[in-house]
């Protein structure tokens, strides 16, 4: 019992280092970082599309400047 | 007696009436198509946009659950059939509103089929993914109202291997609704596994800081008291790398909180690494809140650019704790393993996949037979 209990407090701490190292990761990769656009991966996916073609969007109607990009998440 | 002496003639007046009746829908339709062709939507508005888009994601699941075996039609729940409308509207050059209007349609989908080939619960019309409005300054951030992602959801699913089509930390998604042990025996794939994926979707008030050298801030508030917190990063980090990942903190009402995240790396030689975890704490409220459940997961993967398109190969493992909020659940180790190819082929939009993969379940008292399951298919943005 008291193993099992030491057992999952040493799984979650292995689960905490990570989120920190991922974290802490990132964080030092920041310098000089360019930033890119990332897809969540249960998104449409970006580029072409079979019908709409280079787009990847039927243009169903645009004025001005406003564009699709607009309107996708903001998440990266 | 032929067919036209079956019933005796229509007076000839008469006889017009209907062939005006029956023509009359056509010829509306021909005409709208007509005007179609030739008359552009309009607006009174100026820099606004609106689009259409979607996707079809169909496949074959081959399973195993030692018992009986089973081929099945499925729609792929790792990234279903839908279609999507996205509506913008430009203030000035800063600021923006938009609507997003998303919809899927899924026959089957591979996270809830059971063996048999029922899927208990299935809607047969569209069901909710995102139906949101948002006010957007480039300075200030976005603020969104309505259905769709909570400040947290897909934050243990940053994936840069090209497979996530097929196989992604989400493994119940493949074939979720299997049961260990035999159809109606034992518990399903996706109650004994969970990637704790922050709060999925949901009506939610939501904040997005704008990006910051790559790096952005959400926050979001749902219904029943949900709230959380994400941190995201995406970036080219120069050698070649290119670097995504987020962290995520979330309270769902009374039960539980959460933190969860997931990072993935892609060298430009094509070799990339991707993890993933998340934990949970359970307070009063859970069936069974002695439990402490957690989960991780690791994947290599390749992606050879070339051909008709790039090509992308993966192997994956996972592992889960106690995830199932039942009595008997007490002890549960989930481990799971998978390979996985994706082809895309560019010049039709289309991905054609296949992975197998799997599953294990160690329960206390129990002996469950092993999982297995194939999946192949296609998904094809149009």
């Amino acid at each position: 019992m008291i193993e099992a209990h030491y057992g999952w407090i040493a799984g979650r701490r292995r689960v905490r280092r990570l989120a920190i190292a991922i974290v802490a990761g990132g964080l030092a990769a920041c310098s000089g970082v360019e930033p890119m656009r990332y897809t969540p991966i249960d998104e449409i996916p970006p580029g072409p599309g079979l019908f709409s073609g280079e787009d990847g969007v039927f243009t169903l109607y645009r004025s001005g400047a406003a564009t699709e990009d607009d309107g996708e998440s903001a998440e990266p | 007696m032929n067919a036209t002496t079956a019933f005796p003639k229509a007076p000839p007046r008469l006889r017009r009436r209907m062939l005006v009746a029956a023509t009359l829908p056509f010829a509306a339709a021909f005409g709208l198509a007509e005007q179609g062709l030739t008359a552009e939507v309009s607006s009174g508005n100026d820099d606004i946009s609106l689009t259409l888009s979607g996707q079809v994601n169909r496949g074959i699941l081959y399973v195993d659950d030692g018992t009986e075996t089973a081929v099945l039609n499925v729609d792929n729940d790792n990234s279903s059939t839908r279609v999507r409308f996205v509506g913008v509207g430009r203030y000035d050059e800063e600021i923006s509103a938009g609507t997003v209007f998303e919809v899927q349609f899924e026959s089957n989908s591979t996270a809830d089929i059971k063996i048999d080939g029922s899927s208990p619960g299935e809607s047969d019309s569209f069901t909710q993914r995102k139906l949101e409005l948002y006010f957007d300054h480039a300075r200030f951030g976005r603020i969104w109202l309505g259905q769709g992602d909570t400040a947290s959801n897909g934050s243990s699913e940053v994936d840069l291997s090209g497979t996530d089509v097929v196989g992604y930390s989400g493994i119940a998604d493949m074939a979720g609704g299997i049961e260990f042990g035999g159809f109606g025996v034992g518990p399903q794939i996706n109650e004994v596994f969970s990637n704790f994926d922050g709060l999925s979707r949901d009506d939610r008030i939501r904040y997005d800081t704008p990006n910051f050298g790559g790096f952005s801030l959400a926050a979001s508030y749902a219904d029943s008291r949900k709230s959380d917190v994400a941190i995201r990063f995406a970036g080219d980090i120069g050698a070649g790398l290119k670097l995504a990942g987020a962290v995520a903190y979330a309270i769902n009402g009374n039960v539980d909180s959460q933190i969860n995240g997931s990072l993935s790396l892609l060298h430009d030689s094509g070799f990339n690494i991707t993890g993933a975890a998340g934990v949970q704490d359970l307070q009063l409220g859970a069936t069974n809140p002695n439990r402490d459940p957690t989960f991780w997961y690791a994947k290599l993967g390749y992606i050879w650019s070339g051909g008709i398109g790039d090509t992308a190969f993966a192997i994956d493992y996972a592992a889960a704790e106690e995830v199932e909020d039942t009595v008997a659940a007490s002890g549960d180790e989930f481990t799971s393993y998978g390979v996985f190819v994706v082809q895309n082929v560019d010049k039709i939009a289309t991905e054609l996949y296949l992975g197998a993969r799997n599953h294990e379940l160690d329960r206390v008292g129990q002996n469950f037979d092993d999982v297995f399951a194939v999946l192949g298919g296609a998904r094809v943005k149009f």
